[in-house]
């Protein structure tokens, strides 16, 4: 807590010079989230960082901030720091984001650093609640322990009439702490994992009506766990396919992700928006690839409906009913009587400064 | 009598809806460039970083509370208010670039455009002075 006092301090002193010569700009972005289970043992709404819910009120599982600095090293070169505090990581504040960003040139730009590995349509922004309509990006779909990595990245960047294309490659490695703790709870032991050798790209084509991003990413994994008889080691692949398409005020969307060897899953959702409110409706779905008795080891879905209130540009307000239906062998939620289905009411304010 | 017809025209005129203000898009005036719709949607959403030949584009925007935002959000920008917003904190907070820096006033948005050939910016198209050049109504 007081190193993150010292940080919004330095941050605050160090944006003092910067309205004068442009060169320093601090902004920042949160989430305050509380929700409980209505009924049901548990609901973990975010895989990543370990979020779970149970049959009390809850505002300390998704709960987060962030406060970012860019600073102009040059005409061609901005360095970019992000920091992040969760509640469900007692507020211990934490570099999600560091690297310098060289325009190589107008289309092309070189990224170095830690980054957030971009392998989902909503990756890079999936802690910006103040950007999407849900309160939360689609847990089933959104499981994937590795969020953040060390290396490069490419951007190009072009566009022709009113359609821009981006086109992402990427190289580095990982070794996250969030990481074991997400297997830790799932698995019930301490387990590390690192990631070497990740290489990948990402290709999105962006109408004002029509979105597709398409990413493919391999890496090498290396797993340590007591129980030595069920480590993972090898290679792993990511193959993960994003559509939008709007309909003036409707927005269909759907996302699919391919884990190999580890599982598949997808969302699909509609949003409709009349003036300052957008209502939306959600299925997700969760599959391992293991199989015990011809039934996945896990399984889930979930199907939410909820409503996003813009109070202003920067802040709104969001409801949010979802509802987990279990249907692996064994449940998550570490429900004791093997079922792990659950309803959950969330709400949140999200803004940005 | 003719009291009533200017009371009655202040009345019409109070009437007509903001949106009816006509927007001028506005660069330095050795910028010789000519940009359609979709490449000045590009500029301000960040999507194009350069003018079509005139070198490196910084684009401005004004404030919230400015009348000819709103024709600027729906002619150029196409998004509403919220949408611009949650669309630069997308690129922002993913480390892809920063939002138009927002200018006080129309006043200093010509002053900058007049002193500067990389920015690009937009006004009220009656505020429009001959310090600047015009490349685009809407």
């Amino acid at each position: 807590m007081k190193s993150l006092m010292l940080l919004l301090l330095s941050f605050a002193l160090a944006s003092l010079p910067a309205v004068a010569n442009d060169k320093l700009q601090v902004s920042g972005f949160g989430s305050i989230v509380a929700g409980q289970v209505l009924d049901g043992s548990g609901y973990v709404a975010d895989y990543p960082n370990l979020g779970a819910y149970d049959d009390e009120f809850d505002i300390a599982q998704e709960t987060r901030m962030g406060i970012q600095a860019n600073a102009m090293l040059a005409d061609n070169m901005r360095a970019t720091m992000q920091v992040m505090t969760r509640a469900n990581n007692e507020y211990q504040p934490q570099v999600e984001w560091l690297f310098v960003n060289y325009a190589i040139t107008e289309d092309l730009d070189l990224q170095a650093g830690k980054l957030r590995l971009p392998v989902y349509y909503f990756s890079e922004y999936m802690d910006v609640g103040i950007a999407y309509p849900w309160v939360r990006v689609p847990s089933d779909a959104y499981s994937l322990d590795l969020t953040n990595f060390n290396g490069l990245q490419l951007n190009h960047r072009t566009f022709v009439g009113d359609t821009s294309f981006t086109t992402t490659a990427y190289v580095g490695r990982a070794y996250s702490g969030a990481t074991s703790e997400l297997m830790t709870y799932l698995f019930g032991e301490n387990i590390e994992r690192e990631f070497t050798g990740i290489k990948g790209i990402g290709f999105e084509i962006n109408r004002d009506s029509t979105i597709f991003k398409v990413s493919y990413t391999t890496a090498d994994l290396d797993e340590t766990r007591p129980s030595v008889a069920f480590e993972n080691d090898g290679e792993i692949t990511f193959l993960d396919v994003y559509v939008q398409q709007n309909f003036g005020p409707v927005s269909l969307m759907f996302e699919y992700n391919d884990y190999d060897p580890f599982y598949d899953s997808y969302f699909i959702s509609g949003t409709y928006t009349l003036g300052k409110n957008t209502f939306y409706v959600m299925n997700s779905k969760f599959t391992l690839d293991f199989e015990i008795g011809g039934t996945p080891a896990e399984e889930h879905d979930t199907n939410s409906i909820g409503m996003r209130h813009n109070l202003s540009t920067t802040t709104a307000l969001k409801f949010d009913i979802s509802m987990i239906n279990d249907t692996g062998v064994s449940a998550v939620n570490q429900d004791p009587n093997n079922d792990g289905d659950a309803t959950i009411f969330t709400t949140s304010l999200d803004f940005m400064f | 009598m003719k009291l009533l017809k200017q009371l009655l025209l202040l009345v019409l005129i109070s009437w007509i809806p903001i949106s009816f203000a006509e927007l001028a898009v506005i660069v330095h005036k050795d910028n010789k460039d000519d940009m359609d719709a979709n490449y000045l949607q590009m500029i301000f959403l960040g999507k194009a970083k350069g003018f079509p030949t005139a070198g490196k584009v910084v684009a401005l925007d004004l404030e919230e509370s400015a009348a000819i935002r709103e024709v600027f959000l729906k002619e150029v920008a196409k998004k509403t208010k919220s949408q611009f917003s949650a669309y630069w904190a997308k690129i922002m907070f993913t480390g892809k670039g920063v939002p138009p820096k927002v200018v006080g006033s129309e006043k200093d948005m010509i002053d900058l455009v007049s002193k500067n050939p990389n920015i690009i910016g937009y006004v009220n198209a009656a505020n429009v002075t001959a310090d600047v050049r015009v490349v685009a109504k809407f």
